[in-house]
């Protein structure tokens, strides 16, 4: 272990949760996906990773979390270290035991248990029943709303709620590491920002690490610590969510900023990106 | 008023008593027979003119005034070819007062062989079950009533034997059968057979439900080119074998079926009777519609004002409905005549089976010289050759017991098992 | 009318997780125990206990089904053979081993548990329609193992007699004596899936059916515990594949070919995907269903034809009528028979306030 990490906004001497370390995944043995990709994710802080459609966020959770075995993927090259442990190549239950839980874009919630059942079922690698119900009530007061719906079906939950409740299923397995993929997905910018607020409250509260991946960076960057930007299976730009958010191209492309007044055609971001590539 | 509106205002009229009363119970002056049939599972094939066709006869027989004095009653299940249901319809009619069953398939007649030994009830099982349910002894309450599968086999060798000049040293001779126990059955006769009778036996197991037997086909006319066929198959799977043995140009008069292999619906199904000229079938009931007893039922039914059914088209399983309910006839006669006249139970209606010698005489032709013992339920394994020649099924040769001595020896050592 | 809710209030999480929450519902369920168990052999004719029995052991074999294909979301077409492994097995035991139904019964089960690892292991690669032929070809390929295996048949033909099972030197042959054998198992059954829907094990199988990516994302051995549900599944059907031994006497994989698979596969859909009281509904529906129309067709049908036209229209109706019942009940409830008493059910558990 290192030196306890520095309580303020961001430090570059915080510890390390998840190191993914250069890896590259293909699909079905000809699809290369990710070419090259590191990143870091440090204790009790949030790290968002941004990038446009298809870029390869989701492929790079499911390489972290190991799902991606099951769609066919394989990670080729470089490693996935939880705490110094090499990850890579396991199991997807495996990695959920080591502490890593994902919440999956698009809300996959068990449709026909309740709300409650659906937290029992996130538990299912705890085997105590106290413990069970301890990380039930916590999911509960962080989560209100669901509290209310404990004992109707998750199928007929809104889905800002079904958001909600899959955070809290991925918490009943008290992890170290939380994937969150698109949560804002199709939500009410409101909505948004009250999941955002909680899983805040939830990283300093309950010593969380988050790796939050996001289209919509501007949301991203106000609750992040730090920040990846990645296109075409490629890490482009890096820094703290100060830096970022600041960050010219940033504010252009993702944030929707412009800055000279005119806007850039199509072409030119093209070859712009094309450009920074070959520099990086 | 119409007769179906007055049919229904009666039926609305009695529903209430009905179901107050229960089904009515057996008569004092009536036997009831419960009769298992498929008309709607995977061999009603069989079952929609075997089973009209025990009704007719028995009709005749009520007709005729009954059985010395009795009415027969039969109740009929029609089970599907399933299981569970075939269990169903014992209880039922044990429960109406059956005191026999008339069986149909053998996984139901295997599920309550232990039922009809409990609940002392003789059932019949022609064509169908094991043939070591010949033996009596062992199988008391069981009556094959006629040819078993090893007498149909012992039959076909005989006959082949006959065909091909009276030696079968060193000839070839194919056996073609359903992969089901049924058509495994005859197997281990055969193996004696072909060392008993210094043959080459080779077997083309052909899987259910035997629609695709090119393979087997090919094998037996390429390669094994033998001097004779015997067929045991069920279904479709005959009339396949026919039009493609004759596709490929072997000659079917050195082929012979046995009994699920001869019906008329088979030689319409293989193409017609010219495709089949030469085919060989082995029958435990004679074949066509010349006969007494089947010109009175056609007569009967005329005369009450009805038309005749499909079932009369198909006179090969027509007959044998027929040929099984005079042999039950003649064993509640033998029951009643037992009991001076007194109503026969189960058991005493097995002892009246295990004394049937001879038919209603109306019958003459279309059953076997059957006799029944404590000891032979199958009642002799006659058999009948009938050859399909110049367009329609021509007797070949007459009642016989293919190798009797070999087959009795056979049912004795499998049920020594 | 009297399921309530109102006036109930749970106060401890035993009272929370009982089988059944609500009083009346335990009451009714005691009512109905009494009655199966107390009045029904007593009062009924043999007939109609052999139709219960069938509907007994019919419910030991849905209700694997249902763990399988309505929990799990694993589509089978070959459980009928792991009744027939069941069946072989317990008679080969009874009738070598001279062992006890105690025995051979819960050794049937077994041996098809471990037959359904084996086939169910495809699973972990395919899924829905694909699964469905596996499971198929599984079924045939049972099927044509024993009737080619002496060992196994006992024979070519492939029947083996077991005598009835005893109690204490007492032979269990009546109808009424088989009524409390399958009542009991049935009953045992009926318990232990509703305990087991509940439990960890359940709550996986059926996260699995809902949300396969999340379920392993939440920690569950998809592949293990598939093949769980296999192994439970077809332990069910070889229980069932026991009872049927017992209560025929004889095994013959006859009676568990690729249309009895088709049966218990339409009792689970009629009766309720994923629902124990769909497994009990689906059996008697089933089961008893084409029994009471002919019975129906054969008392009126008796005044319009004479008895021998009226088998063969007793025989098609009975298909008619059933075939429409099913299609009837499925388009009222697509999601069967346990659905549409639930809706009924819910519907008073507020009355007579409805919203
Ligand atoms: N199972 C798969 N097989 C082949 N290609 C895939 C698969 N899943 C994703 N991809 C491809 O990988 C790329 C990255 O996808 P993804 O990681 O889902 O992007 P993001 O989450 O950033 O929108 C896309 O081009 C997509 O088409
Ligand atoms: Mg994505």
């Amino acid at each position: 272990m290192q030196d306890a990490p520095a309580q303020s906004a961001v430090a570059p001497s915080a510890v390390t949760m998840l190191a993914v370390n250069n890896i590259e995944v293909v699909y079905d043995n000809v699809v290369l996906v990710l070419k090259g990709v590191s990143l870091d994710v440090k204790a009790g802080r949030i790290t968002t990773l941004l990038g446009a459609n298809g870029a390869g966020k989701s492929t790079t959770l499911k390489a972290i979390s190991g799902i991606l075995f099951t769609e066919r993927g394989n990670i080729t090259k470089g490693s996935i270290a939880l705490e110094g442990t090499p990850i890579h190549g396991r199991r997807p239950f495996e990695v959920t035991k080591l502490g890593i839980a994902q919440v999956f874009e698009g809300r996959r919630v068990f449709e026909s248990l309740s709300c409650e059942e659906n937290l029992v079922a996130g538990a299912h690698i705890v085997r105590d029943m106290g413990e069970i119900r301890d990380g039930i009530e916590r999911v509960f007061s962080y989560f209100p709303r669901i509290k209310e719906r404990r004992n109707q079906l998750a199928g007929y939950l809104s889905g800002g709620e079904q958001q909600m409740l899959v955070i809290g299923r991925a918490l009943m397995s008290s992890p170290k590491v939380v994937l969150l993929d698109e949560p804002s997905l199709g939500l009410a910018p409101m909505l948004v920002e009250e999941i955002f607020g909680i899983v805040k409250r939830l990283v300093s509260e309950q010593n969380l690490s988050v790796l939050l991946v996001e289209q919509n960076a501007n949301m991203a960057l106000t609750v992040a610590d730090h920040g990846y930007v990645m296109e075409n299976g490629r890490i482009v730009l890096e820094g703290s969510a100060e830096q970022l958010r600041s960050n010219s191209d940033i504010r252009e492309f993702y944030l929707g900023i412009n800055e000279g007044g005119a806007k850039k055609s199509y072409r030119d971001v093209k070859h712009y990106k094309r450009r920074k590539r070959w520099l990086s | 008023m119409t007769r179906q509106t007055t049919a229904w205002l009666r039926a609305g009229a009695l529903a209430g008593s009905i179901l107050a009363s229960g089904p009515a119970l057996a008569q004092d002056k009536e036997i009831v027979i419960g009769a298992q049939c498929d008309r709607t599972g995977p061999t009603q094939i069989v079952g929609n003119v075997l089973c009209p066709a025990y009704h007719h006869y028995m009709a005749l027989v009520n007709k005729r005034g009954g059985i010395e004095g009795y009415k027969i009653k039969v109740l009929e299940i029609d089970h599907e070819y399933k299981v569970p249901p075939a269990i169903e319809s014992h209880e039922r009619f044990k429960k109406e007062g059956a005191i026999m069953t008339s069986a149909f398939g053998t996984p139901q007649l295997l599920a309550l062989l232990k039922k009809f030994e409990e609940d002392k009830m003789p059932v019949t099982s022609p064509g169908i079950g094991s043939s070591a349910a010949a033996d009596g002894k062992k199988y008391p309450y069981v009556f094959p009533i006629a040819a078993t599968y090893w007498s149909q086999t012992g039959g076909a060798v005989e006959f082949a034997k006959r065909q091909l000049g009276g030696s079968l040293k060193d000839k070839k001779i194919a056996y073609m059968f359903f992969d089901n126990p049924a058509g495994r059955e005859p197997l281990p006769l055969l193996e004696e057979l072909a060392k008993s009778e210094g043959f080459q036996m080779r077997t083309f197991g052909v899987p259910s439900p035997g629609i695709e037997m090119g393979a087997q086909i090919l094998d037996v006319t390429g390669r094994f080119k033998p001097d004779f066929v015997i067929a045991h198959l069920f279904g479709r799977a005959p009339s396949v074998m026919i039009k493609e043995l004759k596709g490929k140009g072997f000659q079917l008069s050195k082929v012979v079926g046995l009994v699920w292999a001869g019906a008329e619906a088979d030689i319409i199904a293989a193409g017609g009777y010219g495709i089949s000229e030469g085919y060989h079938t082995i029958q435990y009931a004679g074949v066509g519609g010349d006969f007494k007893v089947i010109n009175e039922i056609k007569d009967m039914l005329k005369a009450e004002g009805k038309t005749l059914g499909k079932e009369f088209e198909s006179t090969v399983t027509f007959n044998r409905g027929v040929y099984q309910g005079a042999v039950h006839a003649a064993a509640i006669a033998n029951a009643i005549k037992a009991k001076g006249g007194g109503k026969p139970n189960g058991e005493d209606l097995r002892k009246g089976f295990e004394q049937v010698k001879g038919l209603d005489p109306s019958l003459d032709g279309l059953a076997p010289p059957l006799a029944l013992t404590p000891e032979d339920h199958e009642g002799g394994g006659w058999v009948q050759i009938w050859s399909i020649k110049g367009g329609k099924f021509v007797k070949t040769q007459d009642w016989f017991q293919g190798y009797r001595k070999e087959v009795l020896k056979h049912v004795e050592e499998e049920n020594k098992k | 009318m009297f399921y309530r809710e109102a006036g109930t209030f749970k106060t401890t999480y035993a009272e929370d997780m009982a089988l059944f929450p609500l009083p009346i519902t335990r009451w009714s369920m005691r009512v109905l125990l009494v009655l199966v168990i107390a009045v029904v052999p007593v009062v009924l004719h043999e007939y109609y206990l052999s139709i219960f029995n069938l509907i007994f052991i019919a419910i030991v074999g849905a209700l694997g089904l249902n763990i399988l294909v309505g929990y799990t979301g694993q589509i089978s077409i070959g459980h009928a053979a792991f009744m027939s492994v069941g069946a072989y097995t317990a008679a080969n035991l009874a009738v070598k081993l001279g062992l006890p139904f105690w025995i051979t019964l819960p050794a049937g089960g077994l041996m098809a548990a471990f037959i359904g690892v084996i086939v169910g292991m495809p699973s972990l690669r395919i899924k829905g329609t694909y699964l469905a032929i596996a499971t198929l070809a599984s079924q045939l390929i049972i099927e044509w193992i024993i009737n080619h295996t002496p060992a196994i048949s006992g024979g070519a033909a492939a029947a083996i007699e077991v005598a009835r099972p005893t109690i204490a030197g007492y032979e269990l042959k009546s109808q009424k004596d088989l009524y409390y054998f399958t009542l009991f198992f049935a009953l045992v059954a009926i318990v232990a899936t509703m305990n087991l829907v509940r439990s960890r094990i359940g709550r996986a199988f059926i996260a699995i059916r809902d949300q396969d990516i999340a379920a392993e994302i939440i920690g569950i051995n998809i592949f293990r515990y598939k093949l769980i549900a296999f192994a439970i599944s077809s332990f069910y059907a070889g229980v069932c594949g026991v009872l049927y031994t017992y209560y025929f006497g004889i095994a013959t994989y006859e009676a568990f070919q690729i249309v009895v698979s088709i049966d218990y596969l339409a009792m689970v859909i009629i009766g309720g995907l994923g629902s124990v009281l769909g497994s009990v509904l689906g059996a008697i529906f089933v089961t008893a269903l084409p029994v009471v129309i002919r019975i129906l067709v054969e008392t009126f049908g008796g005044y319009i034809w004479d008895p021998a036209a009226l088998s063969a229209v007793a025989a098609s109706m009975r298909l008619i009528i059933f075939g429409g019942l099913i299609i009837f009940f499925l388009v009222v409830e697509p999601e069967g028979l346990a659905r549409l008493w639930r809706n009924t059910r819910n519907y008073f558990r507020v009355w007579p306030f409805s919203y």
